[in-house]
């Protein structure tokens, strides 16, 4: 069984510690040996002392790709020559990970300040949730003083603290890749509107440019409302019309093949999306005389999608390829290779004699990486991938005793976002639930009102019109009490509330509510935010509807 | 200890972030001795050496013991050690300042936790552990008489004190180092400013300041 994160493990650990962490750093070598088969632990302790010790740890820190620094709250001179030595061996290999972890109540030495240390408490040594994460910051690629901060997992790591400011700022992070999901993107109606448009066009349309490049765009528009059926007649259409000419001023076959393959994945047509995909690397390499990054990027499509359609060795075989490359021409920390290297940890798993990651791994850590999977997959929009990484994540969540009820709800709040953006409307109305459930079981309140939020917005898409309006008028005195009643989270309630009036018909109280989301919004983030020019567009719609 | 008017146009620097550096002060050294005045600002302490207050009616050795006493830390580089001249004779000086400052150690050690802190730099090659039997364990810095690898030796020891001021982990010794032409530079325009004298060390410190690493 390989356990992915063996791959990312350094070869070896060095542990600086000083007499008051010997104990800690017994237990954490035990730890990090049981993780990490391959690497060699070394604790300062024991590096043998004489003349030549300190050459022996100066060998010791440049021969280590991870370094623990245990600071207790009285160092000794000893401690501080390690302390030096391993920011000198840091400055020299950039690829050294160091992760401070401070034992009790010591405070943070100035040359560490800003990264996020890890705490124990010495009088009980063998702390494996604290460990696990320490695991996970010396295993995740290049994190060092710089990087620490900004790891693609770092977000998630935060609900291992019950602190408020944790809390807080794991939910503008979540904030922010949720506005990235839906935020600016044009609503519902104003698509059908685009669509209905277009559709005209077509009717009048005889040049077959024009036409195909109508159908491409109805085509993607359906994508984006989830009708895979049209979708895929429209996209289907548009790219017969270019291979019946394939000539210049038509839109590039690779631009239809892309989102047909999505589409046909959506219907689980894999066979049929995988040629879709082959025949658009085929072309892109003899647009760009070669293997470009371009159709780098749709072979590790090609790849991931095998994966998703079981043909695990296939995809190993193509994402090895993909990784091989993408590192060579985008570095390793880039996040389309480390979406790259967890898909292939996903198609060698597979291959496996049918143990889960879960049952192989530290499921904490385990859990803290599938988000991080999660995550990555959605920043480069592919929401399927993200969906079966958090479904994973939830699935080991919630057969784990050690994962906290905290990480327990962020996951089923990030799976039902997810979710509901890709258009499984039921499956997010469950996966919201759940989190609203478990935030509220964990105390926190802000991860309770965003996923009640979003239970809301859910409901709604599927009809659901009395429960989302009570759902959300919940969460509207909720965000009043939070957040303040003059904050723009009050205004996109009072906004979505307004568009569960207009669809039960009530259009005089549904303009109402959305006149005082766009009074409310405009003085929190001004008139030309864009949440406020949507806002102003549906009022504007709904008294053309009136009239 | 008596301040007087030596950094006229700034303040005289608290001991607690004063570095009293003991090294060569010759033209060869030079290149060197800007490296580590940058690498100390960097890390936001003050360096000072004996001779900052330019005044010549005290002695030496009270110019020394003075500017050492004024610094909670002082950095000893022992790399010039070695015979010189006909008579194939080491200088003396710097082990003697050394020595001084291990007195102070010893003289301030379990106190208010503000111990004098030394740190003593060789060459990577040098043979200092016969000679200087008596240092053994007390782990000397090693330096290839480069700038590349006399900064980060010192602010890899100075961001680690106890009670350093601390700094940005983005000010690595890189970034220092990447300055260092631009020091170069300045320095040039300083001692032109000075008629091609030895400018006064304040002045030295203040123009290194003016071109710190920023991020």
């Amino acid at each position: 069984m390989t356990d992915p994160r063996t791959s990312q493990c350094p070869e070896r650990f060095f542990i600086s510690h000083g007499p008051d962490g010997a104990g800690v750093a017994a237990e954490l070598a035990v730890y990090l040996r049981g993780e990490c088969r391959k690497s060699a632990v070394r604790a300062s302790s024991e590096v043998s002392l004489g003349i030549e010790w300190n050459h022996a740890v100066f060998s010791a820190l440049a021969a280590a790709e991870g370094v623990v620094l245990l600071i207790g709250s009285e160092p000794s001179e000893v401690e501080r020559f390690e302390w030096s030595a391993a920011l000198q061996a840091y400055w020299q290999g950039k690829d050294k990970r160091i992760v401070p972890i401070l034992l009790g109540a010591a405070s943070e030495p100035p040359f560490l300040r800003g990264l996020s240390a890890v705490r124990v408490d010495p009088a009980h040594p063998s702390d494996e949730v604290a460990f696990a994460k320490v695991f996970e910051l010396l295993a995740h690629p290049k994190v060092g003083f710089e990087d620490t901060i900004s790891g693609v997992s770092q977000p998630w790591l935060h609900l291992l603290h019950d602190d408020p400011d944790s809390r807080a700022q794991l939910m503008r992070r979540l904030d922010a890749t949720i506005a990235a999901l839906s935020g600016d993107q044009p609503d519902e109606d104003e698509l059908r509107e685009h669509r209905a448009a277009l559709e005209q066009s077509c009717q009048v349309q005889s040049d077959p440019k024009g036409l195909a490049l109508a159908n491409l765009n109805i085509g993607l528009i359906d994508l984006q409302l989830h009708d895979h059926t049209n979708a895929l007649k429209r996209l289907g259409k548009a790219l017969h019309i270019c291979e019946a000419a394939d000539a210049e001023g038509y839109p590039n076959r690779v631009s239809i093949l892309l989102p047909l393959a999505e589409t046909l994945a959506e219907l689980k047509q894999f066979n049929e999306a995988l040629d879709a995909l082959k025949q658009a690397a085929t072309i892109r390499a003899e647009e760009d005389g070669g293997e470009s990054p371009a159709v780098v990027g749709i072979k590790q499509e090609l790849g991931s999608l095998l994966v998703r359609a079981g043909r695990h060795q296939e995809a190993e075989q193509i994402l090895e390829h993909t990784l091989l490359v993408n590192r060579r021409e985008l570095g390793s920390k880039h996040p389309r290779v480390e979406a790259n290297e967890l898909w292939l940890s996903l198609a060698k798993e597979q291959l496996q004699d049918g143990a889960t990651l879960a049952e192989a791994a530290e499921p904490v850590t385990t859990v803290m990486q599938l988000l991080g999977l999660g995550y990555t997959l959605t920043e480069l929009s592919d929401l399927e991938g993200a969906t079966v990484a958090l479904r994973r994540a939830v699935s080991i969540a919630e057969r784990s005793p050690g994962v906290k009820t905290a990480i327990k709800a962020g996951c089923w709040f990030y799976l039902g976002v997810v979710l509901h953006k890709s258009g499984d409307w039921e499956g997010a109305v469950d996966a919201l639930r759940t989190a609203a459930k478990e935030n509220r079981a964990a105390g926190i309140s802000e991860g309770w009102a965003a996923s009640m939020y979003y239970l809301g917005i859910a409901l709604r898409s599927q009809g659901m019109l009395d429960e989302a309006e009570s759902v959300l008028s919940e969460v509207l005195e909720a965000a009043k009490e939070i957040y303040g009643p003059r904050r723009r989270e009050v205004a996109e309630n009072l906004y979505n509330l307004g568009l569960v009036a207009r669809d039960r018909g009530d259009l005089q109280v549904a303009s109402d509510r959305i006149h005082e989301a766009i009074q409310i919004g405009a003085e929190a983030v001004g008139y030309d935010d864009p949440r406020v020019t949507k806002y102003q567009r549906a009022l504007a719609r709904l008294e053309r509807a009136s009239v | 200890m008596e301040t007087t008017d030596i950094y006229a146009w700034g303040e005289i620097p608290a001991a607690d972030v004063s570095v009293f550096l003991n090294c060569p002060f010759d033209s060869e050294y030079e290149p060197l001795l800007n490296a580590i005045l940058l690498a100390v600002l960097s890390c936001g302490f003050v360096p000072r050496i004996a001779t900052e207050t330019g005044s010549t009616a005290v002695s030496r050795i009270d110019r020394i013991c003075a500017a050492l006493h004024g610094s909670r830390f002082s950095i000893h580089d022992l790399s010039r050690c070695r015979g010189e001249g006909d008579h194939n004779l080491a200088r003396f000086n710097m082990p003697l300042e050394l020595g001084i400052a291990m007195g102070r150690r010893y003289a301030t050690q379990g106190g208010d936790g503000q111990a004098h802190d030394w740190l003593v730099l060789v060459p990577d090659d040098h043979a200092y552990a016969p000679f200087i039997s008596n240092l053994a364990g007390f782990d000397p810095g090693t330096h290839e008489e480069t700038a590349e690898t006399i900064v980060p030796a010192i602010m890899a020891w100075l961001l680690t004190r106890k009670d350093s001021p601390g700094v940005r982990s983005d000010i690595t010794p890189e970034r220092v180092l990447a300055s260092l032409p631009r020091l170069y530079a300045a320095m040039e325009q300083l001692s032109v400013r000075w008629a091609n004298a030895s400018p006064p060390w304040p002045a030295r410190v203040a123009e290194a300041r003016s071109i710190l690493p920023t991020v």
